[in-house]
């Protein structure tokens, strides 16, 4: 299950344990509300995601372009080794800001 | 005639032209050709008169040698019809006709005629007006018979008239007027068929003379009949040619034209700030999307298809004070800055969070215009940095107070120490203890900073060893429970004798729930009251404190795990602290695979829940 809370003017979202079909649905709507008014900056925090699977990785990258078209970003933190891998062998990783911890994810907003 | 004459086509003219001076040419070919047949049978008439009169002079003097008068009367008349003359009578000397052809005539005396005489001769004629007017010619020669005269020979012949002649020439009309005519009409049908290139492209150059540009108009071949409608033809056929490359050119710079617009679209929509420009009222003519987003409107404006058109754009101004507090005295409503940049910060709220825009327009700078009225408008999100920025200042604040207040009680405990002659063992040992205190204050505050300092660069660790936690938490309770004393507050515990040994990092943990557990203690006034409860069930432990205490306000609950957060109640802002322990305690619990909550309502107290996995 997924959270989300903010920090400044960051969204984070984290506490998933997977990205996967059935847990597409949840995660997107999270990411709607981050896009109420102004531009989405929101942090995912993927500390205890085990798997990412098509739709998941789909998904990041829908998100991803939707929220640049609106100037806004969705940056990673704290992939495991399988969701980099994962990331880095579908060439998703290519598209997105990806950080040790979500700490430095949100400070990267601030350059 | 010419100029009036333009709308007609150039054959028609040309035929027209050449019938009209064919025709008169033809009219007076006519009348000369009249004129000199006139003459020539007026001089065939006047031969053919003294040619009959001298015949006839003959014959009757043949006759009368002959016959003596008895067939004189037949004789005039006989000459009368075969030269075809009005009258022909013979005059005697005594001025008596002898014969004439008018037999009533004949044996009165003859009428003297005034009128021109002209004589060949002995012949004589002589012209006048009989009495009913018309021009007669009078022959007269002199008649011998045997070498006596016998009179004179009269022969009046009618000259034709105008009418006479024309009636005459009729007959030769068809030769005369309609042969010319044909060849006329021959001549226009050829003449036609020979300009019909120049007229076509007569007409062409017309609607050329007619139309604003040559690019206007439609120009083809003619017909290649002649070396101008081949000439013409070459023209055209370079001119379309270059105009197809001109065109071709076109279509280039249109291609790169519309290339470079989708590429600065491109560009502009790429970049996480919101760009727009307006017009001299203010009214949008351009956004890219981010700026649509910022400004919340359902699409850009400056899109062809899009939702909003060049006149129906909304102003940028009232887009900005309908969502964000843009005073009115505000540098982008004032006239004299208008042609020289601005920059503002705008504040508004959105969904209980605070946002900031810095916003920079910008006169659009044209050459050769003086005057700029639009602008190009940047638009940045600088929430995160400002909220970076507080809290910057919050941490030098808290910071400073932290170190100076136990620096300043340790400088004037030491101070007194030093300097004092006599002081009991007792208020030694007092001073020292407070100075110890203060010490400890700062080591642990510089603890703390050194933890979000490892928390912030990620080195954090946590050194992991199963637990007895009964123990750990009564050395917990053991810290806090003076300060519940000294507060005069409830103190409910409710541990379960059965706990599981996990393996945690016991002094961080520890560090946490005490954290937890002064933070209750010190924001609950005296009388109020403190519960910590901890449950473990399925591998998982709960440990919750709860407090009846000043509680937290809904807008600040998010950020109570913010680093250097302090709320802005002054229950709160009373007691000392750095605001770096909850979001210690969050990393910590984190780091743990844990997580940690809370629920609170203002003046009714907190409930901070924290949930770490045993195994």
């Amino acid at each position: 299950m997924f959270e989300q809370k903010r920090q400044g003017a960051i969204d984070i979202i984290a506490g998933g344990d997977r990205i996967s079909g059935d847990r597409v649905a949840e995660l997107a709507s999270m990411l709607d509300t981050c896009v109420k008014h102004g531009q989405p900056r929101v942090v995912l925090d993927l500390q205890g995601v085990a798997l990412i699977d098509s739709a998941g990785l789909e998904l990041l990258v829908n998100v991803q372009e939707q929220y640049q078209r609106m100037g806004g970003a969705i940056k990673l933190a704290n992939p495991g080794s399988l969701c980099g891998e994962v990331l880095k062998v579908t060439g998703v990783a290519a598209r997105f800001e990806v950080f040790g911890d979500s700490g430095s994810a949100v400070r990267s907003f601030l350059l | 005639m010419f100029t009036n004459a333009f709308h007609i086509r150039l054959p028609r003219r040309v035929t027209a032209h050449f019938l009209l001076f064919g025709l008169a040419a033809v009219v007076w070919l006519s009348a000369g050709a009249f004129y000199v047949a006139r003459s020539v049978n007026y001089s065939r008439s006047e031969s053919s008169c003294l040619r009959s009169l001298g015949r006839a002079s003959a014959r009757i003097a043949i006759d009368y040698l002959q016959h003596g008068d008895a067939n004189l009367q037949a004789l005039v008349s006989d000459v009368k019809t075969q030269s075809g003359a009005e009258y022909c009578a013979i005059l005697a000397d005594t001025g008596v006709y002898l014969a004439h052809s008018d037999t009533q005539l004949a044996g009165q005396p003859a009428v003297e005629h005034d009128g021109a005489a002209e004589r060949w001769g002995a012949s004589l004629r002589v012209q006048y007006l009989n009495a009913q007017g018309t021009l007669m010619d009078e022959y007269r020669a002199p008649l011998e018979a045997g070498g006596r005269p016998l009179g004179t020979l009269v022969l009046g012949v009618a000259r034709p008239g105008l009418w006479g002649y024309v009636l005459g020439a009729t007959q030769h009309a068809p030769l005369v007027i309609f042969g010319p005519a044909c060849f006329m009409a021959l001549g226009a049908v050829l003449l036609n068929r020979m300009v019909r290139p120049v007229a076509d492209i007569e007409q062409q150059l017309s609607r050329v003379a007619m139309s604003a540009s040559v690019d206007s108009c439609e120009l083809s071949e003619v017909a290649a009949l002649g070396a101008a409608a081949l000439g013409w033809n070459r023209v055209i056929t370079q001119f379309n040619s270059a105009g197809q490359s001109e065109q071709f050119v076109q279509q280039i710079h249109q291609s790169l034209a519309q290339g470079r617009q989708g590429r600065l679209d491109a560009v502009l929509n790429s970049i996480p700030d919101g760009v727009a420009t307006t017009n001299s009222t203010g009214q949008l003519t351009y956004t890219n999307l981010p700026m649509a987003a910022i400004l919340g409107m359902k699409d850009v404006v400056g899109a062809t298809d899009g939702e909003y058109h060049a006149d129906d754009a909304p102003s940028m101004t009232d887009l900005l004070t309908n969502e964000w507090q843009l005073a009115n005295d505000d540098a982008l409503f004032s006239v004299e800055h208008r042609d020289r940049p601005v920059v503002t910060e705008l504040t508004g709220m959105e969904d209980g969070q605070r946002r900031v825009l810095r916003v920079a327009r910008h006169p659009i700078c044209i050459v050769g215009v003086a005057h700029r009225e639009s602008h190009v408008w940047i638009i940045r999100d600088v929430t995160q940095q400002k909220m970076a920025e507080e809290m910057r200042d919050q941490f030098v604040d808290t910071a400073t107070h932290e170190l100076r207040t136990p620096l300043a009680n340790i400088k004037a405990y030491a101070e007194t120490l030093a300097l004092a002659d006599v002081i009991d063992v007792e208020q030694q040992k007092q001073f020292l203890n407070t100075i110890n205190s203060e010490a400890t204050r700062l080591a642990r505050f510089v603890d703390d900073l050194l933890s979000v300092s490892s928390m912030e660069v990620g080195s954090l660790s946590l050194s992991k060893q199963v637990t007895d936690l009964h123990r750990m938490l009564n050395e917990v309770l053991a810290k806090v429970r003076p300060q519940v004393e000294e507060k005069r507050l409830a103190f409910e515990v409710n541990i379960p004798e059965k706990l599981p040994e996990p393996r945690i990092d016991k002094d961080k943990i520890a560090g946490v729930l005490v954290n937890l557990l002064g933070n209750a203690v010190k924001y609950t006034p005296s009388g109020g009251r403190v519960a910590f409860r901890v449950n473990a069930k399925d591998q998982i432990l709960e440990m919750s404190v709860e407090d009846t205490g000043v509680g937290i306000a809904e807008a600040e609950l998010e950020r109570v795990f913010e680093k250097f957060f302090r709320s802005e109640d002054p229950r709160v802002q009373e007691q000392t602290g750095t605001g770096l322990g909850l979001a210690l305690a969050q990393e910590v619990v984190r780091l743990h695979g844990g997580r940690i909550t809370v629920e609170s309502e203002i003046d009714k107290g907190s409930t901070f829940q924290v949930v770490l996995p045993c195994s």
